[in-house]
């Protein structure tokens, strides 16, 4: 049925209508200002849906960023359709979809929550059927599952995912933990101002170590060598970000940071020339180095060339 | 059997094949099902939150339409040992949760090569045509060689065809203890039964339906009476907390059940994989903690413990063996030049140098015979 059909105009005050309320919630994450211009100089075009609860509640069904912007000017009355209260949820889900669906593209993040919503509304078949092609993910495979779950997170980690400072997998990695603790993390890196890149690699060495020593990040992150840069006031930010992502990665990885402290060592006591510098193999893999040698000319390399190769022939 | 298996996949071409009928007949409660109800399964299975734990209780007869002998797909970063792999078939019914199967294999059922007839052509072919040295071949790559064998019975034919070849030996790989067949054919050394050891919370924790370090060796003791040449795989060595301990222990059982005279070759390798096996592994069995340790991209891509603490972790089990068997011919799987070094004092440059260390274990029972 076209419930649509069934809907009646009608007059609200928009601040009546629980905008908080996620029944038929599809997110976007994008600035409401332009939106609030348009409605400032021409009104609104299309009206809202509302639906009228059994308990007196007005709730969004379609049009909640058209609501939130009158909110926002100050209106006090708007034009709506009112859905009946017998539509089902799902229904009423679906129109809010396809309204949406005619008119912009979902994001990743939006994408994430309208799966999970999805998965809780429609049977897999249908879900299959009607959302997922027109969403772009594949039925199967463990991208369908990770969405499903970042679907499920705080609106301020989606939020920081749909503007892409966070990746998908830090996402993924965040639904694992606490709220309180994702949330957390959310914010300590972005007061460090770390990128997403930066984020995914602290996010995911605090997680491994988390889980390995089955020590929660709270506790990891109560360490007093954390504890120390986290709450400093000394140095800029991006120096202490920097300090954070070492010692985080020392605790990871500390055979390797040992070896790669030691090689710096060594490279200091070498006092090489200013356009030389000494390279060891990845991860230290074999004891072997890289020497790099700039010149300003081939004569010069010929020169150094040689001089190594005299070098050279007595340990051949 | 021990695994159990609920469904049968025959491919049309292989219905009349002897093999085909001798397995059906040895299932008897299982679905058998054609061409069409294969297709409608396949669906199903790639829609399954799992398809690892149906996968595994479902069995395909099929063809090898390709050559049953290939050479081992190793790494050129690291020291290959030039094994061949006698391809029987793919997948594995334990499920070991550190496997690194659950990444290669989309469909993950269990297949085995029913036209058995091809593959000895196949295999004659290969050492005639091919009469370098000697040639270590091996069943057990892309599944467990003996896992499917009380349904195939393929293991005890193929040690019988081996006990005959004088360029040739044959490497069974296993977790399980299904010897006894084997026992009836007198294998003249050119039967390596090698079993995949590790410590006893591993395997109980993670090797899922395999059979206990006991009963594996036990199963090791069988076979040595029997003239079968025994090697130990310790792959992957996992050191989680109290992992020196537990592998001493496994180390030293080892040398009470079996005389280090009749060992061929014990191998090491510690845990390494896939990147995507980490969230594979997570997604069917929880978080693991192992798979969160310090693991870092290696030269081949996999993700690898430090060298240092590599070195260190070969270190500590090379000692415990040679303290119980001096001349132990130890080897390491996909090691650097420089591992090699460090740990066993061998200049192992070139996948070559590691081919020739292991032949000679099976040359005595060889041309040497
Ligand atoms: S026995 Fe080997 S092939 Fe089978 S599940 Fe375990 S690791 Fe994989």
């Amino acid at each position: 049925m076209n419930w649509l059909n069934h809907s009646t105009p009608m007059i609200v005050d928009p601040r009546s209508v629980d905008l908080e309320d996620r029944t038929y919630l599809i997110p976007c994450y994008s600035n409401l200002s332009a939106l609030t211009k348009s409605i400032q100089r021409i009104g609104i075009l299309n009206s809202p849906l509302v639906q009228q609860l059994a308990d007196g509640r007005m709730i969004p069904v379609a049009g909640r960023r058209r609501l939130q912007s009158t909110v926002a000017l100050g209106l006090d009355h708007i034009h709506v359709r009112l859905l009946p209260e017998a539509v089902p949820i799902a229904e009423g889900f679906a129109l809010a979809f396809w309204d949406n669906a005619a008119h912009r593209v979902f994001d990743i993040a939006c994408t994430a929550v309208v799966i999970r919503r999805v998965f809780e509304l429609f049977p897999r078949d249908v879900a299959a059927r009607d959302f997922l092609p027109i969403l772009g993910i594949a039925l199967k495979g463990p991208r369908l599952e990770r969405l499903r779950a970042i679907g499920g997170l705080e609106s301020s980690l989606l939020e920081a995912f749909s503007h892409g400072r966070i990746h998908e997998k830090t996402a993924a990695l965040l639904c694992e933990m606490e709220a309180e603790t994702r949330l957390g993390l959310l914010d300590l890196t972005e007061k460090l101002r770390l990128n997403a890149n930066k984020k995914a690699e602290i996010i995911s060495w605090l997680f491994d170590l988390s889980v390995l020593e089955a020590t929660p990040i709270s506790e990891l992150l109560a360490r007093e060598e954390a504890k120390s840069i986290i709450f400093e006031c000394d140095g800029t930010v991006p120096e202490r970000a920097e300090r954070f992502r070492e010692l985080i990665r020392s605790w990871k990885f500390p055979e390797l940071i040992a070896r790669e402290n030691e090689f710096r060592d060594w490279v200091r006591g070498q006092s090489l020339l200013e356009k030389m510098s000494v390279q060891p193999t990845t991860s230290f893999e074999d004891p072997g180095c890289v020497i790099e040698i700039r010149t300003d000319s081939t004569d010069e390399a010929e020169r150094i060339v040689s001089a190594v190769k005299q070098h050279a022939r007595p340990n051949q | 059997m021990k695994f159990p298996i609920e469904q049968v996949w025959v491919d049309d071409e292989v219905r009349d094949e002897p093999l085909t009928r001798e397995i059906l007949r040895k299932l008897p409660a299982a679905r058998i099902l054609g061409k069409n109800e294969i297709e409608d399964q396949c669906r199903a299975m790639e829609m399954d939150r799992d398809p690892f734990n149906r996968g595994k209780r479902t069995l395909r007869l099929t063809k090898n339409k390709g050559a049953f002998v290939k050479p081992c797909p190793g790494t050129p970063e690291y020291i290959c040992c030039g094994l061949e792999i006698l391809n029987i078939g793919q997948g594995c019914p334990m499920d070991c949760r550190y496997c690194a199967l659950q990444v290669y294999f989309n469909r993950p059922i269990l297949e085995v090569f029913v036209n058995t007839g091809d593959l000895f052509s196949d295999l004659e072919r290969h050492l005639i045509n091919d009469p370098r040295g000697v040639h270590r071949i091996c069943t057990g790559e892309f599944t467990d060689s003996l896992a499917l064998d009380p349904l195939t019975g393929l293991a005890g034919k193929l040690a019988e065809f081996f006990s005959r070849s004088t360029n040739a030996s044959l490497e069974i790989k296993t977790k399980t203890d299904f010897v006894d067949p084997l026992l009836e054919v007198d294998p003249h050394g050119r039967v390596v039964i090698a079993f995949s050891v590790n410590s006893r919370e591993i395997t109980r924790k993670d090797e899922i339906r395999a059979a206990p370090v006991a009963k594996r060796l036990a199963a090791a003791a069988r076979a040595e009476k029997r003239g079968y040449r025994i090697a130990f795989h310790f792959d992957p060595i996992i050191p989680v907390p109290g992992w020196e301990e537990a592998y001493s222990s496994v180390i030293n059982e080892i040398f009470t059940t079996v005389d280090p005279s009749s060992i061929s070759w014990i191998s090491m390798g510690v845990l390494r994989f896939v990147p995507a096996l980490k969230e594979i592994a997570a997604a069917r069995f929880g978080r693991i903690p192992y798979f969160h340790d310090g693991f870092i991209r290696g030269l081949d891509g996999k993700s690898r413990l430090h060298v240092d603490r590599r070195i260190n972790i070969y270190k500590y089990m090379i000692d415990k063996i040679r303290r119980r068997a001096r001349e132990a011919r130890i080897y390491l799987c996909m090691e650097s030049p420089h591992v090699w070094r460090e740990c066993l004092g061998i200049s192992m440059d070139s996948d070559d140098d590691l081919t020739s260390y292991l032949d000679s274990a099976i040359l005595p029972y060889t041309y040497g015979l």
